[in-house]
């Protein structure tokens, strides 16, 4: 039983006075992805022959490495956004909504973790 | 977990059929009946309508069915004509007011009626739509100002600044958008949800207003405005034709611009 007025209740802990940020990152990334995206899918099309060691030798290139990398880190950033958003729309228990976002973030250090020291291992052998 | 099925005491099960004795010329309507002074699973009652004594609109229909077959039947309505939005209701599907649902142009054979979905129901077709008249206060729907006015004279506003709140002010808050929208059935304690933003746009679009700052920081809140994914039900369902994804995007886009974009 609460006596709290209804206005009170949606008022609640107020405004965060923040969400413009993630917003505009995911439109952001999602921008940056679509020639990024497009480069990496043509460069990787074009290679002479589907193997890892043609692959290597392609992303052993300062642009394409480049490219890929942004690509990379972009497509991590604005998946854990976008997951956040899913989790935050449909997750309603308090413990499970952080523990996911928390595993949501874990996983995209990760990721981009993971593509820095590939294309910096090949860039640099 | 958002709540994907119904909980099992709002399980609906068949109700009763009312039949219009030597009609020939019948509508089938099937309406959602619940009331809190029972134990009962809501239901949906089946009332054939005689059309040959009915008018040409959905509560017509209704309140032919309150009047003559009925008369417990609960459902709001008050102008008949549009504009108060009593009637809003969920007809075959689409959330809109049911006295400008003609029954002719309703697809098929037996026509459904439903409360707006996801909201509490406090009988029949009469939602509880308290939390919704609470989020509208939250954003102060009045003019506000500092600056005082000379007592003789009226807030002065140009033709071209009176035209921005064209596609706002005809909103007459039926819920209709409101209740559509995905987003406010998940999130609906904290997402300001379509109508609602809606009415914050028109007081950030009022020329006369001198607030909009504190309006703005108000609802950047990553729930009060945010949740809109632009699924834009509000827009398809909207029985005055507004289209209120368009006004969120607008708050967004001031957002954007009070961060120096």
């Amino acid at each position: 039983m609460s006596y709290q007025s209804d206005l009170g209740k949606v008022k609640g802990l107020g405004s965060a006075k923040h969400g413009f940020g993630h917003w505009w990152m995911q439109r952001i990334t999602a921008v940056l992805l679509i020639p990024c995206g497009l480069f990496v899918l043509f460069g990787l099309n074009g290679i002479d022959q589907m193997s890892a060691a043609s692959a290597a030798a392609w992303l052993a290139q300062p642009l394409n490495a480049g490219i890929t990398l942004l690509f990379s880190l972009a497509a991590s950033y604005h998946a854990a956004l976008g997951i956040q958003v899913v989790v935050e729309d449909y997750v309603h228990g308090h413990a499970m909504n952080l523990t996911l976002r928390f595993i949501t973030k874990l996983l995209m250090i990760a990721m981009m973790m993971t593509s820095i020291y590939a294309i910096a291992t090949l860039l640099f052998g | 977990m958002a709540e994907f099925r119904l909980p099992k005491n709002s399980k609906i099960s068949k109700g009763n059929h009312h039949k219009a004795d030597g009609a020939t010329n019948t509508t089938t309507f099937k309406v959602y009946r619940w009331s809190p002074d029972d134990d009962q699973n809501p239901r949906t009652d089946t009332y054939d309508v005689d059309m040959d004594t009915c008018g040409p609109m959905v509560l017509d229909a209704l309140i032919k069915i309150k009047d003559e077959m009925d008369a417990t039947l609960t459902f709001r309505r008050s102008c008949r004509e549009g504009i108060c939005g009593s009637c809003a209701m969920n007809i075959n599907g689409t959330n809109t007011l049911a006295c400008t649902a003609s029954i002719k142009k309703l697809k098929g054979k037996t026509i459904s009626i439903y409360p707006l979905p996801h909201m509490e129901v406090i009988k029949d077709l009469v939602p509880d739509l308290t939390h919704f008249y609470a989020q509208y206060a939250s954003i102060r729907p009045w003019m506000q100002t500092d600056s005082v006015p000379l007592p003789d004279k009226e807030r002065l506003q140009s033709i071209e600044d009176r035209e921005k709140l064209d596609g706002l002010y005809e909103c007459i808050l039926c819920a209709c958008c409101q209740t559509s929208c995905p987003s406010y059935w998940w999130n609906g304690d904290r997402y300001l949800g379509p109508a609602v933003l809606l009415q914050a746009y028109r007081w950030l679009a009022d020329s006369r207003d001198e607030y909009t700052g504190e309006r703005l920081e108000d609802l950047e809140d990553p729930f009060k405005v945010y949740r809109c994914h632009t699924i834009m039900n509000c827009a398809n369902t909207c029985p005055k034709g507004l289209n209120p994804g368009k006004a969120i995007g607008e708050i967004k886009k001031m957002i954007a611009e009070r961060h120096a974009l």
